[in-house]
């Protein structure tokens, strides 16, 4: 047998295996033992609409498969589970399943600057009006600002917050959309014109603590975004008995 | 029969003719056993516990007084209710020695210490339902609060209960035997009843003006500016059907204490102050009349509070006012006996609608009645007629002293005789 | 009309007494309130309120007052709408917001620190006083527990220590005057308030704070300032996004501020305390002269008889 055929029948016999284990998740597995098109991921079922994942696109906008099915023995494509699955994952020292797909797959979004990277483009809520399930247009990144910002004025109380810029620059068609008030071309950061609040010249003007939370849970609520307190701020365990605010 | 008497011997006879009432203390006692007192003691007995629970437990443990209604039950009849039906000194004294009504000196005494009494035990109300009783001076000698109108009822609750004691004072001092004293509190009546009246028209009217500063909280039909005037007219009536109360129970029970031409006297007494209290019904009734028409809620007297008030007018304003009318003009003293305790029930639904049932009449959920503040109020009142009665027996108030009765100076003082 | 010196003396000693009094008492008394003009207050904004009760953890850490059951994370405690508690100083409240179903409007309730304060007239011991800061406060050192302020407060404001039988205070919001507002610092809620609810400031200038954000805004806010007008003006002012009595607030309090309803009353004192000695005196000397010409009536008719 050529080395491609070995390829294609391994890759067969893992996609059988792919789709047995994935029996309770997928809907759509082929009896003559195809590649299925796509894979309907339904274990947060409870709380989350049912992933629909095209394999058939990614494997067209994939060199190879062991781009997404990597460190993979030669010629093999494993299931995710099959390393990245609860008990072998701690041995081996690797990411469990669910930190598996998402940094494979969001890790690759991220790179090529294509496809999902919101939490809600794959995973709609069962009962909200969110997005579709998968963005077919995918939105170029302005490629401004940091990735992610660490909010930590409050380590007192609570966990930092990681604030991820650039999804949030994903989602809006805008910079002002969040950056208001300010010169066209520009986007100042929050600080610059948000600091103290009370300023006695302009009652008006929030402080940054104000501005931050209208901002962001004024949007939040609209869109179905978390709202709630504790979502951002985590509580720490030991709670300080002094309020350390600004 | 030696004419060496020890110092010892002068005070325990002075102790068993002015206290015991001429008896040994073991005669004394066992007189005391008598089913009124039986009764009475019983009742001292329960709330006497419920009024030292507040002194433990705090108001909350035996009041349902809350938040939204901080003057509960328990206050407003001590307060509200007490100090109109306190107001027979003030009548009764102005009718005698301004207004020359010499017929009814008789129950200017009596009158004068149902009035003390009953501010004294108004103070005791107070005391049990201060949030700090010992505080209680502190408005006189500490803090003043001028802009209050609780202030002035403060004050002159204070002032008009010394003034009741000293308008009683002859009869204490005819009672000890202190001669000068006597004529010196005989002496300022006319002062004293003058600064009472002038007292009690304005901390009865200010009694309605607390609740002016209660505008949304009290119904509009009960609410008016004409408040304070409409609590000192009916201090009037309840005043003078107190002093027929009064006179017919202890005529009956204490009939032994009154000397006979008072007693020969009163049914035609009575007539003469049911005549008065049916004047003042009337017009009462007239100004209520003028109240609702200046509030101009005629259309509220269409809803369930408003056929309460309507019952309240009727039936306890204009009606007895008849009914006195009724049995003055058929000379019948039994009808306006019962008129008057009427009256008397009838001042209490005023009372209680303007402190308590009309008032944050727009909140759900109210409560008016906790049977352990109806235990405390029955407890106290008890005690009052209890310190009335030990009164009564002993110091001459319905009937003059025989000492002194030759040398009468209260009668001088409307006669041009008296050089005092 | 013949009257003893003493006797004169006396009446006219009473009528003195009483009318010195009386004046004593009208310059003690009934004062107009001028206003400090440099008072502060709060602007609420009842449209961003989320109802994260972070202004009550705040209240309740400043002033050490008890822990309550629920803490303060636990929204569930919304469910039922509260009232005035001895055991906490301001408290958050939620109303179904009518331009949106099944979404909720928080109110923050607490004391409003009115202009003229009725509960400031009430007290017979001036325990309750306006500040020329602003805020209205409590004096523990001459309160006597009469609770004649808590009938007084048009809002139902304060609440009594009923459990406590020997010092129970009069518990309200103090807008942090000790720590905070004395010295012209933000007071506790207003500082934790993550969605800037409240704006602190001179109340002077939240008027014309409130009125631009609400000309910025017209179809955000209602146009009215809850607390501009009302019983002659408050320091704790409120904006919001639908029409107030939706939100529970009392709309019928009127814009008289609560001490003049018993000024009109307490003006009579002096006028009584000077007329009433004169005119009962007068009832009285009338009554004698009656008396005394009856009587030498009698003793001339015998005289005449006798002839």
């Amino acid at each position: 047998m050529t080395t491609r055929n070995t390829v294609v029948a391994i890759l067969c016999l893992s996609i059988c295996l792919l789709v047995s284990s994935y029996a309770v998740e997928s809907k759509q597995t082929s009896s003559s033992g195809e590649v299925p098109e796509t894979y309907t991921l339904g274990r947060l079922a409870k709380i989350y609409q049912p992933v629909e994942f095209s394999h058939e696109a990614h494997t067209y906008i994939t060199e190879g498969c062991e781009t997404c099915h990597h460190y993979s023995q030669e010629g093999e494509t494993p299931s995710c589970n099959e390393c990245h699955n609860s008990s072998s994952a701690k041995d081996l020292g690797i990411a469990d399943l669910k930190e598996a797909y998402h940094g494979n797959c969001m890790g690759c979004h991220k790179k090529m600057e294509m496809g999902p990277t919101g939490c809600n483009e794959c995973h709609a809520k069962q009962t909200s009006k969110a997005p579709p399930v998968i963005q077919t247009t995918t939105k170029k990144s302005s490629k401004a600002g940091p990735e992610t910002l660490t909010l930590n004025r409050l380590e007192m109380k609570y966990e930092p917050v990681v604030f991820s810029h650039e999804m949030h620059t994903l989602l809006t068609e805008d910079c002002a959309a969040c950056h208001h008030h300010s010169t066209a071309g520009e986007t100042p950061s929050c600080a610059e014109c948000h600091g103290a609040p009370f300023n006695p010249e302009n009652l008006n003007l929030p402080g940054l603590k104000g501005a931050y939370h209208l901002q962001c849970m004024g949007c939040h609520k609209e869109m179905g975004a978390p709202d709630g307190c504790t979502e951002c701020h985590a509580k720490k365990d030991s709670k300080k008995s002094e309020s350390k605010e600004k | 029969m030696t004419e060496y008497v020890g110092k010892a011997n002068v005070f325990q006879s002075w102790i068993k003719e002015r206290i015991l009432l001429g008896l040994s203390l073991k005669g004394y006692l066992r007189s005391l056993w008598k089913p009124f007192n039986i009764v009475a003691g019983i009742i001292i007995l329960i709330g006497l516990p419920f009024i030292i629970m507040r002194y433990t437990q705090g108001l909350g443990a035996v009041t349902h007084a809350s938040n939204d209604q901080p003057w509960s039950l328990f206050l407003n009849w001590g307060l509200f209710t007490g100090v109109p039906l306190a107001a027979t000194g003030y009548i009764m004294a102005s009718a005698v020695y301004l207004f020359g009504q010499k017929d009814y000196h008789p129950m200017v005494r009596p009158a004068v210490l149902t009035g003390f009494i009953g501010y004294l035990f108004a103070v005791i109300f107070l005391l049990v339902d201060l949030g700090r009783p010992w505080r209680l001076p502190y408005p006189m000698i500490s803090s003043f609060g001028t802009a209050s109108v609780l202030f002035l009822v403060a004050w002159h609750v204070a002032l008009y209960l010394s003034t009741q004691f000293v308008e009683f004072c002859p009869a204490v001092f005819e009672w000890l035997g202190a001669n000068r004293f006597r004529r010196w509190a005989i002496g300022v009546t006319v002062g004293a009843t003058i600064f009472g009246v002038i007292l009690s028209t304005l901390h009865q009217s200010a009694l309605g003006a607390l609740f002016l500063l209660a505008p949304g909280k009290l119904h509009p039909l009960w609410y008016s500016e004409f408040l304070p005037l409409f609590f000192f007219v009916s201090s009037i009536f309840a005043g003078l059907s107190v002093i027929i109360a009064e006179s017919t129970i202890t005529s009956r029970f204490l009939k032994h204490r009154y000397s006979s031409q008072y007693l020969a006297r009163l049914p035609g007494l009575t007539l003469g102050l049911g005549k008065a209290a049916s004047f003042v019904l009337f017009t009462y009734f007239g100004l209520k009349i003028v109240g609702l028409a200046h509030g101009y809620h005629w259309n509220l007297l269409n809803t369930p509070y408003g056929y309460w008030f309507l019952v309240e007018l009727f039936g306890f304003v204009l009606l007895p006012s008849f009914l006195f009318a009724f049995g003055v003009r058929n000379r019948s003293v039994g009808l306006i006996r019962f008129t008057a305790f009427f009256t008397i029930i009838g001042l209490a639904v005023n009372r209680f609608n303007v402190s308590l049932i009309a008032l944050n009449w727009q909140l759900p959920h109210r409560v008016f009645f906790y049977w352990k503040e109806v235990i405390m109020v029955i407890t106290i009142i008890t005690i009052e007629i209890l310190v009335y009665r030990w009164i009564v027996n002993r110091l001459p108030v319905y009937r003059e002293h025989p000492v002194y009765r030759e040398v009468d100076f209260e009668e001088d003082l409307l006669t041009k005789k008296a050089m005092v | 009309m013949k009257i003893s010196r003493r006797k004169f003396f006396k009446i006219a000693g009473v009528a003195g007494g009483g009318s010195i009094l009386g004046k004593v008492k009208s310059a003690l008394g009934v004062e107009q309130f001028t206003g400090w003009p440099d008072r502060v207050g709060v602007l609420t904004d009842l449209t961003r309120c989320v109802g994260c009760r972070s202004c009550e953890a705040a209240c309740n850490e400043i002033n050490k007052l008890p822990q309550p059951k629920i803490p303060f994370e636990d929204q569930s405690v919304l469910e039922k709408e509260r009232r005035a508690d001895a055991d906490y100083y301001t408290y958050v409240n939620r109303y179904p917001d009518p331009k949106n179903k099944g979404q909720w409007i928080f109110r923050k309730i607490q004391c409003n620190h009115c202009d003229e304060p009725a509960c400031a007239s009430a007290c017979l011991v001036k325990a309750l006083r306006k500040t020329p800061e602003g805020p209205v406060i409590w004096n523990e050192k001459v309160c006597i527990g009469c609770r004649y302020c808590m009938t007084a407060c048009p809002f139902y404001v304060p609440a009594y220590e009923y459990s406590n039988a020997f010092s129970p205070n009069v518990v309200k919001c103090t807008m942090c005057y000790d720590a905070r507002t004395s010295q012209g610092k933000v007071p506790a809620c207003v500082e934790a308030c993550p969605m800037e609810v409240m704006t602190f400031g001179k109340r002077r200038d939240l008027i014309q704070a409130a009125r631009k954000r609400i000309m910025d805004h017209p179809d955000r806010y209602v146009d009215h300032i809850y607390g501009e007008n009302e019983v002659g003006g408050t320091c704790w002012l409120y904006i919001s996004g639908v029409p107030f009595e939706k939100l529970g607030f009392p709309t019928d309090v009127g814009t008289k501020p609560y001490p003049e309803f018993t000024r009109g009353f307490l003006s009579m004192v002096p006028a009584v305390l000077v007329v009433w000695p004169a005119l009962l005196g007068g009832f009285y000397l009338f009554t004698k002269n009656r008396e005394r010409m009856a009587d030498e009536e009698e003793e001339i008719i015998p005289e005449e008889k006798e002839e």
